[in-house]
């Protein structure tokens, strides 16, 4: 026992750690010529992210949190992010920062942005719309990502700093995707930071509400840990895969939906269709609680038991490395015919996501 | 037949998963090369065979985060 210690963790564990599993990474996809200084990177990392966790093993794990006590070291969990946004204002200084750095990688990928099209991305949207939005986001964490739904830890986390809403002009999303080669982009929820991001143009309110939903997800399971799957091995060790983004948008947008859906709503489509009924697969497998304390936690020891125990040994690991939802379907599908159990006869008011035909390799509804 | 077995969808998961193992070792030139790279290719699969760029999607975003992580100090989830 510590007494008179504080509890926490080092504010930086979980980056420090995180940049150490990279470090690591790196040096095992390294060829042999350029080796030494990313050992030597790797090494500084590792020392660096050991240090922060000795100080947090020495506490009697019987005075973490509960909800993590069972089971992992809670170093991926966070207390706050590191910016905390305390105002709308503050959030839109931050869009002109990611506007201006998206901007630069824009101009070293070829011609610079016009200052037209800069203007246009910093552009302020109608206050109307903006301030709606920020009513629904207001609602959504203050009623919908409750505590009594998030559990206690985050919910309690979360509360104290809660997501703060801006709407961008289409063109911000514009200026983001042509930096990072990607299209039509709909939200954002900027790492270690409580700032999430809906597009101007999202018309109906199931539709924005969803999407807020979602980008506020993301940020409920960073301050949790979610975004680093991780589990218990039966003797004992901890296996950590890190970030899986199939699954891991797959249950957000699962979340997401039937949040939105439980409160009236019904958006017009489902994103990431074949990630989402992957993931509406393991919800009916293991149950919705568990799944969702997996997600925000990061914490999936429980599920992998259970998933192997009715699908067969070693499922689930394999699920949880594979790239992509349409794999992950194939797959689970096979697990559950051979195991007897039909899938077919899973209703949920998630119809959209039953649609799903594998074979077509995309959604069929909506 | 199955999209997974055809030789579009085995090379497009061959192409991904250089690009996923390079972004961890490359520098900042040959990172804007990857998004260079993508970008052209999945351009031309969103036009030839939308339902096949359903199923990369997420490997399409997936490598934009994985980009930006190392290009710029604002990390963030798309989507």
């Amino acid at each position: 026992m510590m007494a008179g210690r504080s509890l926490r963790a080092p504010e930086n564990l979980a980056d420090t750690v995180e940049d150490a599993h990279q470090s690591v990474r790196r040096v095992v996809d390294t060829p042999a010529p350029v080796i030494v200084p990313r050992v030597l990177d790797a090494a500084r990392s590792v020392s660096a992210a050991l240090e922060s966790v000795e100080e947090i093993i020495s506490y009697s794990f019987d005075e973490v949190e509960p909800a993590l006590s069972t089971s992992l070291s809670p170093v991926y969990s966070r207390e706050a992010p590191q910016l905390i946004l305390a105002s709308a204002e503050d959030a839109i200084a931050h869009s002109r920062g990611v506007a201006d750095e998206h901007a630069a990688i824009i101009s070293e990928r070829g011609p610079a942005p016009t200052p037209r099209s800069r203007e246009l991305a910093v552009r302020p949207v109608d206050p109307e719309v903006a301030e709606a939005n920020a009513q629904l986001s207001r609602e959504i964490s203050g009623s919908w990502l409750t505590p009594s739904y998030l559990g206690t830890s985050i919910g309690e986390r979360f509360a104290r700093t809660p997501p703060v809403l801006t709407t961008e002009p289409q063109e911000f999303f514009n200026l983001i995707d042509e930096a990072l080669s990607y299209s039509d982009s709909r939200g954002f929820y900027f790492l270690n930071t409580s700032h999430v991001v809906i597009r101007e143009d999202e018309s109906s309110e199931a539709d924005r509400r969803v999407v807020i939903t979602h980008e506020q997800l993301h940020y409920a399971a960073w301050l949790g840990g979610g975004r680093t799957i991780r589990w218990r091995r039966d003797e004992g060790r901890e296996t950590v895969l890190g970030y899986v983004s199939w699954l891991h948008e797959g249950l957000t947008e699962l979340h997401a939906q039937q949040l939105t859906r439980a409160h009236g709503y019904a958006p017009s489509r489902v994103a990431y269709g074949l990630e989402t009924a992957a993931s509406y697969y393991l919800q009916r497998l293991v149950g919705q609680r568990r799944l969702r304390q997996a997600y925000l936690s990061g914490d999936f020891s429980e599920v992998r038991r259970i998933v192997n125990a009715r699908l067969g040994g070693g499922t689930f690991d394999r699920l949880a490395r594979m790239d992509g939802g349409y794999e992950a379907l194939i797959y689970l599908r096979s697990r559950l015919e051979a195991a007897g159990i039909d899938y077919n006869a899973w209703q949920d008011p998630l119809s959209d996501v039953q649609l799903i035909s594998v074979e077509s390799g995309g959604p069929t509804g909506n | 037949m199955e999209i997974h077995k055809t030789e579009e969808y085995q090379s497009a998961m061959r192409k991904i998963k250089s690009w996923k193992e390079k972004i961890g070792k490359s520098e900042r030139g040959a990172l804007l090369r990857i998004l260079d790279e993508k970008k052209a290719f999945f351009a031309n699969m969103r036009k030839t065979n939308p339902p096949l760029y359903q199923i990369f999607q997420i490997n399409d975003k997936e490598i934009s985060e994985l980009v930006a992580e190392q290009l710029s100090s604002s990390k963030l989830t798309i989507d």
